[in-house]
């Protein structure tokens, strides 16, 4: 596979939550409109109840060979959650984080095994 | 894996015959990528302006378009605050019979006749059919802020 460079990947990213083409109960896009460094992720996760729990994520230039850091902002109370509100690097999808995977399957991740509490 | 001859080519010719105004160069690590350089056309908006680029050819390259983007900030309205270009040939009027070239030339074109009643950013689109003199006005301010600096 050609190297996708970060830019172009993020933007990719970017797209197919801007064109809705992401799961339902989740949804991200950038914190600030003219990031152009994609760096700073705004996220929410829906839980059973249908409430919404809001995330930060942050992108740092060595993306997608490095996992995003990701927050509950505010904090949900978790064993992968460590007291700054940072899903910690016990949570499988960025213990064993792959350059295949994205900001929307690890949230999707978060939200099956950290908010639903379902068996990873 | 092996470049693609087509590729090879182009980044030759690019390289040796550049288009008047435009600079494009592959990166060392990835000769998919490239870095741009075009210069704000006279009699635009964005004349005096250097205006830095990121180009990419995707896998599928050239059945696909190539991927570019501004990296310096520009006042157009089809162009978005992250650089993202709204322009059909990157889009569904893409052909394979295009180049990197023609590309970075529709790019130059673009910013001496921008296009309000397609725009990709709404509000600088607003501004351009409301008040063009006062749009024109902004688009050179940011030229002289964003596009001058260290160069």
């Amino acid at each position: 596979m050609a190297d996708v460079p970060r830019s172009f990947r993020l933007l990719e990213e970017l797209e197919r939550a801007e064109k809705g083409q992401v799961d339902g109960t989740i949804s991200y896009g950038l914190d600030q409109e003219d990031d152009v460094n994609l760096v700073h992720w705004v996220a929410s996760i829906m839980d059973r109840n249908g409430d919404l729990h809001s995330l930060k994520l942050e992108c740092s230039p060595e993306y997608p060979q490095r996992p995003p850091k990701v927050y509950f902002s505010p904090r949900i109370e978790n064993k992968h959650v460590m007291a700054d509100g940072q899903v910690s690097t016990s949570f499988w999808m960025i213990k064993d984080w792959n350059a295949s995977y994205s900001i929307e399957k690890l949230l999707k991740a978060i939200r099956d095994n950290i908010v639903l509490g379902r068996r990873m | 894996m092996a470049l693609p001859k087509r590729i090879i080519k182009e980044t030759q010719r690019l390289l040796a015959e550049p288009a008047p105004g435009i600079s494009a160069s592959p990166s060392e690590e990835n000769a998919r990528y490239f870095n741009v350089m075009i210069i704000g056309p006279s009699t635009s908006p964005y004349e005096g302006g250097v205006y830095k680029l990121e180009l990419y050819l995707p896998e599928d390259y050239p059945m696909a378009a190539p991927k570019v983007r501004f990296l310096t900030k520009i006042y157009h309205p089809n162009i978005d605050k992250l650089g993202r270009i709204c322009l059909d040939i990157l889009k569904d009027k893409w052909s394979p019979a295009l180049q990197i070239r023609t590309v970075l030339l529709s790019i130059q074109a673009l910013l001496s006749s921008p296009n309000p009643d397609d725009p990709l950013d709404e509000n600088v689109a607003r501004q351009w059919r409301e008040d063009e003199n006062s749009a024109i006005n902004t688009a050179k301010d940011w030229t002289r802020i964003y596009a001058m600096q260290d160069n």
